[in-house]
């Protein structure tokens, strides 16, 4: 995987004490973590989820996740890269979650639809909300977060060419949109 | 590459890799730090224990068969009980659900509603037919869903905007 990494990450020489010390249970250490890297989680989150409660919900999900599953994190990869790493899978989980409790309690065509008004960002995360949205997931996962065609693929559960043609779709699309 | 793509392919290079949440999503996330059982009193623990392995008990042997349904039904309504104590703890105990300004929460209360009165239906039933597997089932179930849904409802974002459907 090639996602880029937060500035603040990449500048922090410490973090791998402060993980450590989150490691062994220190809340302070862990929201220190939380206070470096947030905000691209949460674009991340914000971007694949399409709304921005959501997207506030995957957060919460992730670094929780992120909390449980520490003592997992064995220090060869950048903290930023494995927790990208889970924040993606928490955010897909969010979107699925969501789905199904809807579809349990209100007829598929009342089902909630994210709403770009509320999306304050301009340029072209205004027009990824208009894409579908597992077209969306593939472009900001291939075309914003670096990750590859057979990676994307596994995380979705679909063929590596379902994804590169999703991720082509979501090309004409936006330039259809621009 | 034609004009558009290479406008996109700026678009893309011009986003922002970072973005403020716009409520602080740390004081909800520390909160969650804690594992639930953690916070769950011991006794309320212990008595869940005895009163699911007394429910277990009845439901792993031959119903109807040996045990007059006197005895059924007195399982049915501790079970009934100690569903209704769990929601109470979830319900009250926190002070979270009856809070919460969100949007999601009509949806949840009518699910939560759906519950009850489905579950309230098959208890009737199944005071009249203890020994019927099936009603057991979706009565158990009915509980357990409505205790997924509270706590489901617990870890929803707080003091979100309320959306128009």
């Amino acid at each position: 995987m090639t996602a880029s990494l937060p500035i603040t990450a990449l500048s922090t020489p410490n973090e791998s004490q402060i993980v450590a010390s989150a490691k062994e249970g220190d809340k302070h250490a862990f929201k220190q973590l939380y206070e470096l890297h947030h905000r691209h989680m949460y674009a991340l989150c914000l971007r694949l989820c399409g709304d921005s409660q959501l997207a506030e919900e995957a957060l919460q999900d992730a670094f929780v996740r992120a909390w449980q599953k520490l003592s997992l994190f064995d220090g060869k990869s950048q903290f930023g890269t494995w927790l990208h790493r889970l924040t993606v899978n928490q955010a897909l989980s969010t979107l699925k979650k969501h789905r199904s409790f809807w579809a349990r309690f209100i007829p598929i065509e009342e089902q909630f639809e994210p709403l770009s008004k509320e999306i304050q960002h301009e340029n072209l995360d205004k027009l990824l909300l208009r894409l579908p949205e597992r077209t969306r997931i593939v472009f900001v996962l291939f075309s914003i977060e670096g990750y590859q065609h057979d990676e994307i693929a596994k995380l979705l559960n679909i063929a590596v060419g379902t994804s590169k043609a999703q991720y082509h779709r979501a090309k004409a699309l936006l330039q259809e949109l621009i | 590459m034609s004009d558009k793509a290479k406008q996109l392919e700026q678009m893309v290079n011009a986003l922002p890799k970072e973005i403020e949440p716009a409520n602080s999503q740390w004081s909800d996330i520390e909160h969650r730090l804690t594992p639930q059982q953690q916070r769950l009193s011991p006794q309320f623990a212990l008595a869940a224990v005895l009163v699911l392995g007394l429910a277990i008990g009845y439901l792993m042997r031959p119903l109807g068969l040996t045990e007059p349904n006197a005895e059924l039904i007195a399982t049915i309504e501790a079970i009934e009980l100690q569903h209704q104590a769990q929601v109470a703890s979830l319900t009250e105990g926190h002070h979270l659900v009856d809070l919460r300004d969100n949007h999601y929460q009509p949806i949840f209360n009518d699910g939560i509603e759906q519950l009850r009165a489905a579950a309230k239906e098959l208890y009737n039933n199944l005071t009249l037919n203890p020994t019927d597997k099936q009603l057991w089932q979706m009565w158990l179930w009915t509980q357990k869903r409505e205790i997924e849904l509270l706590k489901q409802m617990q870890q929803l974002p707080k003091n979100t905007v309320k959306m128009e459907i």
